[in-house]
């Protein structure tokens, strides 16, 4: 299908024809056209995507690709001529009008002048930029299955992803766990490993994307799949305060870019809910109890911990009030061993789709910057980039913090920041951002898990010290099929979707709402709730055990349960 | 937007003057292309233009030619540059106030003026050509335009209120007493609120958005004009030079769009970076090197076009620069970032690069919040000589006219700084006029103090009596002053306690003022150590002095300082507080320095009960167990206690779930009032409201 080819390899060529046939509607046909190819899966498959594409492996430029990716930063909008005229080099034929929409440069074709003029001011566009990164905390699962589902054709030949490897893959870390005797060489080994990985600050594969006609706000840290026109000539900046004369090629940060065709807000990145719209009201409860079999494996007799980390995991902000985010549901172990330690963090990566962790000591907070921030004041425009930091993550993030390492010492202005940059993160659910005139904070929803030995430094809305009589070392994984731990992935992205439409909870049902105000009432009688913020989280409770269930409305029995585990809690904690 | 409608005369709309047909046409005179400031001497002949339906003019407007066919071009009644003098010698008065060059208009373009009679090919009458010269591309008609801003500035009167506020006579016409200012202070600039202009007359004001560089040296021409009729024997360092600003199109840089290219736009922002001033080649001198003649030529567009053959000796590429007879000015790059307040959520600030030109440059530091008025500009960006390729990006940038520095509304008694890039702009405020009528409004209406109470801290269920005390705090007393009476001023400011239960919203109650209030400070006082309250001397590891380095209370000043649990703090950091609530001064004796520094700071502190419980058979005093020095610095104690009460309880647990229902209808029983309308409602008041006893309510003071 050579058609096809020219639609991957040369979708230039297929704009330019478009516009020669009307250039009036021009924008439209394009839209219209791409838009076609993109909803037949088949052909979407055949774009090559730059996730999947190492650094080593050139793309062509000029070619079409996908680009599933965080917006890092955003650059000034670029005015941009639309149109260009080209005339022949014998003066014989009349002066053509071609289209300069999806291009940095004035492509001449071969035979043709370019006629510089100083365009007229009706041709004049904007178009936003937005400098985008990979997913920074996409676990591995998400990418090899994006392969599996979307990989594009050539890729699969070149190397084929069996299933069953792929299955091998994904329990690699459990089963490693399962198999292994000698579990303290091992277990440094993947610390090693999983300190190196999660955070780069400088991503290699950083794109500028530049978007046309958006209609709807992008915003800091979205997700997007972007599907455009690759080109490998570095960015050209517009606006530089320097002579732009001066600028070498050569010193020019090769940053690629990428002229949107379309693009899609990405709610989720779990690929296997793409082909699973809803989950069958059986499965969830089903799912629900293997997760929590799943976590006692790790945390053996304590189902109330279990439950917690079931609930933390779902939770996700959905009223924001001035200096209030309720939904929230940040959770902080302590007293657990570094074995299951480990085996959660495998866990977590295996089950999550976005996922990442920080160490924090006094060392590190004292050296690292936590804040995202850009520097305005240096020279060079090309520096004036956001700078990336282990905080900047999409929504619905999870992030473990290790605070396991702490240890007494003197926290410099920096460390000071960076603690006051966590307790915000905690507490409200909004990170500041460093502008060099000015800060501001944007709201973010990262579910934070604090693991800690005692009690940790950070406010955390619930504090649980695993309580087991016999110290555990060696944990054993049942036997899980792919299938069992797809149906986990769904049922946690599902179910953390939920929250975000979910408007009946709550609302109506005034008995429950009247049951609630008794049983507050009543705990203030007997003085076991003083404090509001306690009310506030047993709420949050009472919700997300209602969802956790796949339902709907709240009923008493759930609320009951959450005021037991409550209050089992806090009689553990008192102990 | 609007667009005013364009005359159907107008010569082809869509031909923007494109300079490089004119930059080596026939039609520039020698004398033109001289620069009075070089003050040369005069060797070339005078060449009378040609007649010709075009013509050009410069913007300068001392550099019109003079004999353009008796078309009344007044400027160069004003003007007198050397090589004038030399060509008139009409005797006129001479004076010695030179033109000089704009380069904030744009270097780029030369204008031209079309005679729209002349292309009628009819009689023309020497009275209507007046009327009918208008620039090329435009609806603008020169003599129009002329004595409408004359009129303008004839017209205009500021209402009472604003002069007052001004400290100008309404009874006269505001621009005019400006031009009396230019008179006294020799500093030839004029600014023109633009929102003046749409008051009076609002084609002119459309004029002067849609075409800033050709109309503006119109206005130039014009004042000036005005000006040395009122005070002919004036001199000043140049000519007046029309400054407007207070565009009221956009307020945000991010809507600048391809539209406004080559319009007047005004922006707020602030400055993050200023670059090193530049020399820019307004004019070069070039002489021939086998002739010894001389060219002088001007910038066109950002670029110089050498002269290639010499038209004196007719040698090809002999022209050499002269740099020391070139002429340059000062250009600055300053780049603006979005301010705060107009960021919408979730996106990073956007950026502007702002270009200042001569006087203006250095006029703004970084830190700074300006507003800028200016035209935007579009230029392409250059291509790289050593690539083939043509860039389809424009850089974009603002050709700067007007900078004013924005004052800050704090929350404090005074203004902090108030200068603009000619500091006469005095106390016109930051808020708009609606906004200010909205406060008007408000004040009058009967609710006000209640709708004021309910606006603080919504979240925070009933203490309708604490956000009152709070209220005061927020808009302070009046400052009396007993300075005649050897004594300091009393304080202004109230200090007020929280003191109660655990758990009954005290410290979100500060952590809502600590938001609301620009300057305020929010500690614990569990860990709070008296130095870090108030202030202390640190010695600077790179030069070894002693540096004053202030604490919360200091850096309060003029705001809030919230304390929690002011109970728990240790002993002498509470004895420093002593000085600080009474006097509003903090004195600081060690280690070499002796000050006192002003900490005109509310108090608003929140203690727990000695018990951590209010033990209802104890006093209040023994309750809170303060020494009552210091507790008599406070001005109000509230006491919160948990009632303990059921009926509280219910209503208390439908408020807190109601915040859990999605619609969270259960507050709009109040009117809401958000907070950026308290907070400047409450700024407003600090600063232009001083209250003061009436005989009656005192007389009701003394007998209650």
């Amino acid at each position: 299908m050579p058609f096809i080819e020219d639609w991957i390899t040369h979708p230039m060529t297929i704009i330019n024809r478009l516009h020669e046939k009307s250039p009036s509607t021009f924008e439209n046909d394009v839209r219209n056209y791409f838009q076609t190819h993109i909803n037949n899966l088949d052909l979407y498959k055949e774009i090559p995507s730059l996730n999947d594409h190492d650094d080593e492996c050139l793309l062509p430029s000029g070619c079409l690709v996908r680009y599933r990716a965080m917006v890092q930063d955003m650059a000034d909008d670029e005015i941009y001529c639309t149109q260009y005229k080209v005339r022949p080099n014998d003066h014989h034929q009349v002066e053509i009008e071609k289209s300069a929409k999806y291009m940095d440069l004035f492509v001449c074709p071969p035979g043709y002048t370019l006629i510089e003029q100083e365009p007229p001011r009706e041709n004049f566009r904007s178009r936003q930029c937005f400098s985008c990164i990979p997913i920074p905390n996409e676990t591995q699962w998400v990418k090899d299955n994006y392969r599996l589902h979307f990989g594009e054709q050539f890729t699969m030949q070149k190397r084929p992803i069996n299933d069953q490897d792929n299955i091998q893959q994904l329990l690699s870390p459990l089963k490693r766990l399962k198999t292994t005797t000698s579990m303290e060489t091992n277990n440094d080994n993947n610390e090693a490993i999983v300190k190196a990985e999660p955070v780069k600050t400088t991503s290699k594969s950083n794109y500028m994307v530049k978007v046309y006609d958006t209609t709807e706000e992008i915003l800091l840290n979205t997700m997007v799949e972007f599907i455009g026109i690759y080109y490998d000539h570095s960015v050209i900046k517009a606006d530089s305060i320097q002579s732009v004369n001066e600028m070498d090629q050569d010193q020019l940060p090769k940053i690629k870019t990428i002229h949107c065709i379309q693009y899609k807000k990405l709610s989720h990145i779990n690929p296997l809910l793409y082909h699973l719209p809803n989950i069958e009201f059986n499965q969830i409860s089903i799912s629900r109890q293997y997760i929590l079999s799943l976590f006692e494996c790790i945390f053996p007799n304590d189902k109330l911990l279990c439950e917690y980390l079931l609930l933390h995991l779902i939770s996700r902000i959905y009223v924001r009030q001035p200096s209030l985010a309720y939904g929230k549901l940040s959770l902080n172990l302590s007293h657990i061993s570094t074995e299951q330690f480990n085996a959660l963090e495998q866990l977590l990566q295996t089950i999550l789709p976005l996922y990442s962790r920080i160490s924090i000591t006094v060392n590190t907070l004292n050296t690292i910057q936590l804040m995202p921030n850009k520097n305005v004041t240096k020279e060079d425009d090309n520096e004036n980039q956001l700078t990336q930091t282990p905080l900047q993550l999409p929504l619905n993030s999870h992030l473990l913090i290790d605070e396991t390492k702490m240890e007494c010492g003197q926290l410099t202005t920096l460390g000071l920041n960076n603690i006051k940059l966590l307790q915000d993160l905690l507490h409200q659910q909004t990170l500041k951002y460093e502008f060099h005139v000015y800060q501001l904070d944007y709201e973010c929803d990262v579910r934070c898990l604090i693991i800690s030995s005692t009690k940790s430094i950070l406010p955390c809305d619930v504090y649980i010290r695993y309580q087991s009589e016999q110290e555990v070392n060696q944990i054993i994984f049942p036997n899980i099929t792919k299938e069992q731990i797809d149906n986990i992935r769904c049922y946690l992205t599902y179910v953390g979707q939920q929250l975000e439409f979910d408007q009946t909870i709550n609302n109506v049902s005034s008995d429950i709402n009247t049951c609630i105000q008794e049983d507050f009432v009543n705990m203030r009688k007997q003085k076991i709730l003083t404090n509001l913020d306690d009310f506030h989280t047993l709420l949050v409770l009472a919700r997300l055990e209602t969802l956790s269930y796949g339902e709907k409305a709240l009923t008493e029995s759930y609320w009951n349960q959450a005021k037991n585990l409550e209050f089992t809690r806090r009689q553990r904690m008192n102990v | 937007m609007t667009t005013p409608s364009k005359s159907n005369g107008t010569p082809s709309k869509q031909r923007r003057t494109p300079a490089k047909q004119t930059s080596g046409s026939s039609q520039r005179t020698p004398a033109k292309k001289r620069n009075p400031l070089t003050a040369l001497q005069e060797d070339e002949p005078i060449a009378s233009p040609a007649p010709s339906s075009v013509l050009q003019m410069p913007f300068t407007p001392g550099r019109t030619p003079n004999k353009n066919r008796g078309m009344s071009f007044s400027p160069m009644t004003f003007t007198t540059s050397p090589a004038q003098s030399n060509i008139c010698a009409s005797g006129r008065t001479p004076m010695s106030t030179p033109s000089r060059v704009r380069s904030d208009l744009g270097s780029a373009r030369k204008l031209r003026l079309v005679n729209e009679q002349e292309e009628l090919e009819g009689d023309i009458d020497v009275n209507t050509a007046d009327n009918q010269v208008v620039i090329w591309g435009t609806d603008v008609h020169v003599n129009e335009c002329k004595r409408r801003f004359i009129l303008f500035l004839k017209k205009f009167y500021l209402n009472v209120e604003e002069a007052n506020l001004e400290g100008i006579d309404p009874a006269k016409p505001y621009y005019m007493q400006k031009l009396e200012e230019i008179h006294l202070l020799e500093r030839p600039f004029l600014n023109v609120d633009c929102s003046h202009m749409k008051q009076l007359d609002k084609i002119l004001y459309h004029q002067l958005l849609i075409y800033p560089q050709e109309v503006i040296p119109i206005f130039d021409i014009a004042v000036n004009e005005l000006f040395f009729t009122i005070y002919a024997d004036d001199t000043l360092p140049h000519q007046i030079q029309v400054r407007p600003y207070n565009v009221d199109m956009f307020r945000n840089m991010r809507c600048l769009d391809p539209e406004d290219i080559d319009k007047l736009v005004s922006l707020t922002g602030m400055v993050i970076r200023s670059s090193l001033i530049m020399p820019e080649m307004r004019s070069a001198y070039f002489s021939c090197n086998t002739c010894g003649f001389h060219v002088q030529v001007e910038i066109d567009r950002g670029r110089i076009a050498e002269p290639t053959v010499c038209t004196s000796c007719n040698t090809a590429h002999s022209f050499e620069l002269i740099h020391n007879r070139s002429l340059f000015a000062d250009k600055q790059f300053i780049k603006l970032q979005e301010t705060p307040e107009e960021m919408p959520a979730g996106q990073t600030p956007v950026t502007v690069t702002v270009v200042a030109h001569n006087d203006l440059v250095d006029a703004v530091q970084p830190g700074d919040r300006v507003q800028v008025t200016g035209i935007f500009r579009a230029v392409p960006v250059r291509i790289n000589p050593k690539t083939r390729n043509v860039r389809s990006i424009y850089r974009t940038f603002i050709d700067v006219i007007h900078f004013r520095r924005q004052k800050t509304f704090t929350a404090e008694g005074g203004t902090v700084e108030q200068a603009t890039n000619d500091d006469e702009e005095s106390t016109s405020s930051k808020f708009s006029k609606e906004r200010l009528a909205q406060f008007r409004n408000l004040s009058e209406r009967p609710d006000i103090y209640e709708l004021l109470s309910n606006a603080i801290a919504p979240s925070i269920f009933g203490h309708e009596d604490i956000k009152k005390g709070i209220l005061l705090q927020l808009f302070g007393g009046t400052k009396k002053s007993f300075t005649d009476a050897g004594r300091k001023s009393c304080r202004s400011q109230i200090n007020i306690l929280l003191c109660g239960d655990p758990g009954t919203a005290k410290s979100q109650l500060q952590q809502y003022i600590f938001r609301l209030v620009p300057r305020a400070q929010y500690t614990n006082g569990k860990g709070t150590s008296a130095v870090g309250l108030t202030a202390y001397v640190t010695k600077d590891p790179e030069t070894g002095q002693l540096v004053l380095q202030t604490g919360a209370l200091v850096l309060a000043d003029n705001g809030i300082c919230c304390i929690d649990e002011f109970d728990k703090m240790s002993e002498s950091a509470r004895s420093i507080l002593h000085e600080v609530m009474e006097q509003q001064t903090l004195s600081i004796a060690k280690a070499g320095i002796i000050c006192t520094l002003n900490a005109r700071t509310s108090v608003l502190a929140a203690a727990n009960p000695i018990e951590s419980q209010w033990n209802k058979s104890k006093t209040i005093i023994e309750n809170i167990q303060l020494p009552p020095t210091l507790l008599s610095r406070f001005d109000l104690i509230f006491l919160l206690l948990d009632p303990q009460d059921e009926a509280y309880d219910r209503r208390l647990a439908q408020h807190l779930a109601s915040w859990y229902q999605y619609g969270k209808e259960g507050e709009s029983a109040h009117e809401a009032m958000d907070a950026d309308l308290l907070r400047d409602y409450i700024s407003y008041a600090r600063t232009f409201v001083s209250s003061q006893l009436t005989e009656a309510a005192g007389k009701l003071l003394i007998s209650s």
